[in-house]
């Protein structure tokens, strides 16, 4: 497949935990609405937090995106099949158990036929524990400092 | 895309639609007794609820028997001597669900393990089983992100896992092990949350019969259990379990 040339050149920027002006920096995942139950849709899933293919944890850095942004990105299926939680990255960085994951920026760059996402960024390790209990800690760590944003059961748009 | 027409209850006991669904609703008559599969219905789930009710599940197949099971049914009832003019006077706050796509796996998991003659699976459990098979449904990259679709045997696996921890539980309590959340999970795991105010326990049955069951659990301060375990070895669990539930 021939890579297509990028029209952006969105920079890999460090990410600190506060913006200038001291307001916490959050990370947005978009969480599909497998992982919202009709009869308890405050809880927020562990499972919600995969690394698939040992690439991170997909998300949106809240410097150049919105959770309204981040659900209106999603392709896949329908932006109302989804909900987005935020992360304060400071809360992961700070966490004992989750000290080991490291955020990274990971721009995607605009090309004739993408749109591109200076926001995205990633949360890289959760897998690096193989399928091991380890994983299943990190998750249910990631899932507790994760708040709802946008969550349609909750009346949360 | 067709539009699917979901009839009503007093539609399908005329017998003038053929449906393929189940019913859910809650019971008032206490005379019926436990086990209870009515004739030509599939398979059917009872729990007593704190109330005195009986919550209930029908889940029926007017496709294969073209016969109308409804009626037959409340002639079952009725040999009960249960006045009943129509099923609408037997169940309350009804709801007629479409079965779809891989359901029959689920009413398999049931009529193979004659799940109508358990008492001890808590109808909460049977409900999320049920629409745990949407994860079936599931294909490869469903996420956008890579994740692979979900095995059949891996659904089984974890069905059974339940049934034989509900068993223990309820030998153990004299109670119903209350269900967890189920959810599709990494690499084609399938996942088991349980959550409440005093405790979380996060575990994910394998896809492949080589790996354990591994899990997370703690009551948000120094009660912590984690580990792997071969998935007929859950006592460490279950005995955690009985701490909170």
């Amino acid at each position: 497949m021939v890579e297509e040339i990028p029209l952006t050149n969105w920079e890999i920027e460090e990410i600190p935990d506060l913006d200038p002006l001291g307001r916490e920096y959050a990370l947005y995942r978009c969480i599909y609405e497998t992982f919202i139950k009709e009869k308890a849709p405050d809880i927020i899933s562990p499972s919600a937090f995969q690394d698939e293919k040992y690439l991170g944890v997909s998300t949106d850095w809240s410097k150049y995106s919105t959770p309204k942004e981040t659900q209106l990105r999603e392709k896949r299926h329908p932006p109302e099949k989804y909900g987005v939680v935020s992360l304060k990255i400071r809360e992961i960085r700070e966490n004992e158990v989750l000290k080991e994951l490291s955020i990274e920026h990971s721009p995607i760059q605009k090309t004739a036929s993408r749109k591109g996402n200076c926001a995205h960024t990633d949360i890289k390790g959760i897998l690096k524990y193989g399928r091991s209990h380890k994983k299943n800690k990190a998750q249910v760590y990631l899932a507790r400092i994760a708040e709802w944003k946008i969550n349609c059961k909750l009346n949360l748009n | 895309m067709d539009k699917i027409y979901h009839p009503t209850l007093k539609e399908i006991v005329d017998g003038k639609f053929e449906y393929k669904g189940y019913i859910t609703g809650t019971i008032d008559y206490p005379e019926i007794k436990e086990p209870y599969k009515p004739e030509n219905v599939e398979n059917s789930n009872i729990n007593l609820t704190d109330d005195n009710t009986k919550l209930i599940n029908l889940y029926f197949n007017l496709d294969s028997t073209k016969l109308t099971p409804v009626p037959k049914l409340i002639k079952k009832f009725s040999r009960k001597k249960i006045l009943l003019k129509n099923l609408q006077s037997l169940i309350r706050n009804y709801k007629i669900n479409p079965i779809k796509k891989g359901y029959n796996l689920f009413l398999d998991f049931l009529n193979l393990n004659k799940i109508y003659r358990k008492e001890y699976i808590n109808i909460e459990l049977i409900n999320e089983l049920r629409d745990s098979i949407e994860i079936l449904n599931l294909g490869d990259d469903w996420d956008g992100e890579g994740s692979q679709g979900y095995q059949k045997k891996t659904w089984k696996n974890m069905a059974n896992f339940l049934q034989e921890m509900s068993l223990k539980y309820f030998i153990d309590t004299k109670d119903y092990l209350d269900s967890p959340f189920i959810y599709p999970g990494s690499k084609g795991d399938i996942d088991l949350h349980w959550k409440s105010k005093e405790f979380e326990l996060f575990l994910s049955i394998p896809q492949s019969d080589d790996d354990p069951i591994t899990y997370y659990g703690d009551d948000y301060k120094k009660n912590v259990i984690e580990g792997s375990f071969e998935k007929d070895n859950f006592e460490e669990i279950l005995s955690w379990l009985k701490k909170f539930l």
